[in-house]
């Protein structure tokens, strides 16, 4: 069996376990597939909001697979109204609750 | 060689779209199906391209769906807009790829203008068309063997004047005119990649203002428990693993064309043309031109064509002869039975491929 330290690093910074990212930031936005998640990663980062592209995490995804932006917990309801205004179709928003699980926020 | 077959695919690529597809092999994974970094390097060059077609072609990222070809596109639209037996209005200049479709569907298909050049006679025949009550129309851009560029703009506002559903094929003015889904209204636009956009073959964009019947279902990466393919866009005409070398190619040749921009383009394809078109008519050949002509031109001679394409490319000159996969052009334009031997300009065109064109051809004409 290969010894963990010999396996060399691949994953460049920003590619990191969704929950760690969750849990980094705050809260989560999840989209029913990839591309509408770009288009929201790509006009928060215009408007100077800083968000993480990643996977959603597989329990809170109840038709399958999706992607999430994962945003700082300070910069939520900013991200949402951006988000709306720009007419980028999202799922659903998770915020991390003081015992550290997911909570819908509903809007 | 002199490449003058650009209405079958550009040459060469420009070096960017080669550098492009090789960065995707040796740093892409499968878009949208994972989140470890070859991934999700993945789904940021399609997405890139996405976004960038859009753009270009005025709609959202979401509208456009990848294909691998102008054909699969039409095919999608068609298989959308067209059920068995419905009456679809098409142009008397229509590709295979329009044609078989709607012949494999049962349509009953009315070709609307006939006549080579002539606005007047395209736009009064089909608007005639619409009138008579028709359930879908699908027509071309420009004519792939004659260069006759329809007037698509007027079309598209009869078309949603009389509320018809109906689907534009740029696959040869996509990237030499401009082609917007917002200003023309269409349900669909389909176009190839490796055409007037100059990236690599295999790849090709279907922009939609409405959600495309699947031709192919399968994995999307998306909402994996439902039976039926995700009902969005551009999930819905995208099942299965993207071209990525080819869309990172795609993005490529869409920077380079923005780059060289549509009107330098398109003027110097269309200058080549004239240039060819008076040079073959001094020869006494016989040359489709006109108004509204792109740097597409056909001729005919005394000679049978595949003997001129063949004799040319011993001369290190690519042109192509026969029908061009377009028998309903030359229907219309009375080159049935004899086929055109077609010269098309693309990005490299210059006077000098022109000279050396004309100089070849009447010693083949000459000496048949």
């Amino acid at each position: 069996m290969a010894n963990l330290a010999e396996i060399e690093p691949f994953e460049p910074p920003g590619h990191s376990l969704p929950w760690e990212v969750f849990i980094m930031m705050g809260c989560m936005i999840t989209f029913r597939s990839i591309t509408p998640a770009q288009r929201g990663e790509r006009t928060l980062k215009n408007k100077g909001i800083s968000c993480r592209l990643g996977r959603t995490p597989r329990k809170l995804e109840e038709m399958g697979c999706g992607y999430s932006l994962y945003v700082p917990r300070e910069k939520i309801y900013e991200a949402i109204a951006i988000l709306e205004e720009k007419s980028v179709n999202y799922r659903k928003v998770y915020m991390l609750s003081p015992q550290g699980m997911p909570e819908e926020i509903v809007l | 060689m002199i490449y003058l077959d650009h209405g079958a695919t550009s040459y060469p690529k420009p070096d960017s779209v080669m550098r492009a597809v090789n960065r995707a092999l040796k740093t892409c994974g499968n878009p949208g199906r994972g989140g470890h970094p070859l991934a999700m390097a993945a789904g940021e060059t399609v997405y890139a391209c996405r976004e960038k077609a859009g753009a270009f072609f005025d709609c959202m990222p979401e509208q456009v769906v990848f294909t691998s070809s102008c054909t699969q596109g039409l095919n999608m639209a068609i298989g959308t807009l067209v059920k068995p037996g419905d009456r679809v209005v098409i142009s008397g200049f229509e590709h295979n790829a329009v044609v078989r479709p709607l012949y494999a569907l049962g349509a009953e298909m009315i070709v609307a203008g006939r006549k080579l050049f002539s606005w007047e006679d395209t736009l009064t025949d089909f608007e005639k068309a619409l009138k008579s009550g028709v359930k879908a129309a699908i027509f071309t851009h420009i004519s792939n063997v004659f260069g006759y560029i329809l007037p698509v703009e007027q079309m598209c506002a009869l078309c949603v004047k009389y509320g018809v559903p109906f689907a534009v094929d740029t696959a040869q003015s996509a990237g030499i005119c401009p082609v917007s889904l917002k200003k023309w209204g269409a349900d669909f636009i389909a176009m190839p990649g490796h055409k007037g956009l100059l990236g690599p073959q295999g790849t090709g964009i279907l922009l939609c203002n409405r959600l495309p019947k699947p031709l192919v279902y399968g994995g999307t990466g998306s909402q994996s428990f439902r039976r039926e393919m995700p009902p969005f866009l551009p999930d819905a005409g995208e099942a299965g693993t993207l071209n990525v070398p080819g869309i990172a190619g795609l993005y490529a040749g869409i920077s380079q064309v923005q780059k060289t921009g549509l009107s330098q383009i398109f003027t110097r394809e269309e200058q080549a043309a004239k240039q060819c078109a008076a040079g073959l008519e001094e020869m006494g050949l016989t040359v489709f031109s006109g108004d509204h002509q792109s740097g597409t031109v056909s001729f005919c001679a005394p000679i049978d064509c595949e003997e001129i394409s063949g004799r040319l490319a011993s001369y290190g000159i690519a042109v192509r002869s026969g029908l061009h996969c377009a028998p309903l052009a030359h229907e219309s334009a009375g080159t049935l039975e004899t086929g055109t031997v077609r010269i098309s300009y693309g990005h490299t065109a210059e006077k000098k491929q022109t000279e050396r064109l004309l100089c070849a051809l009447s010693h083949i004409v000459e000496k048949p």
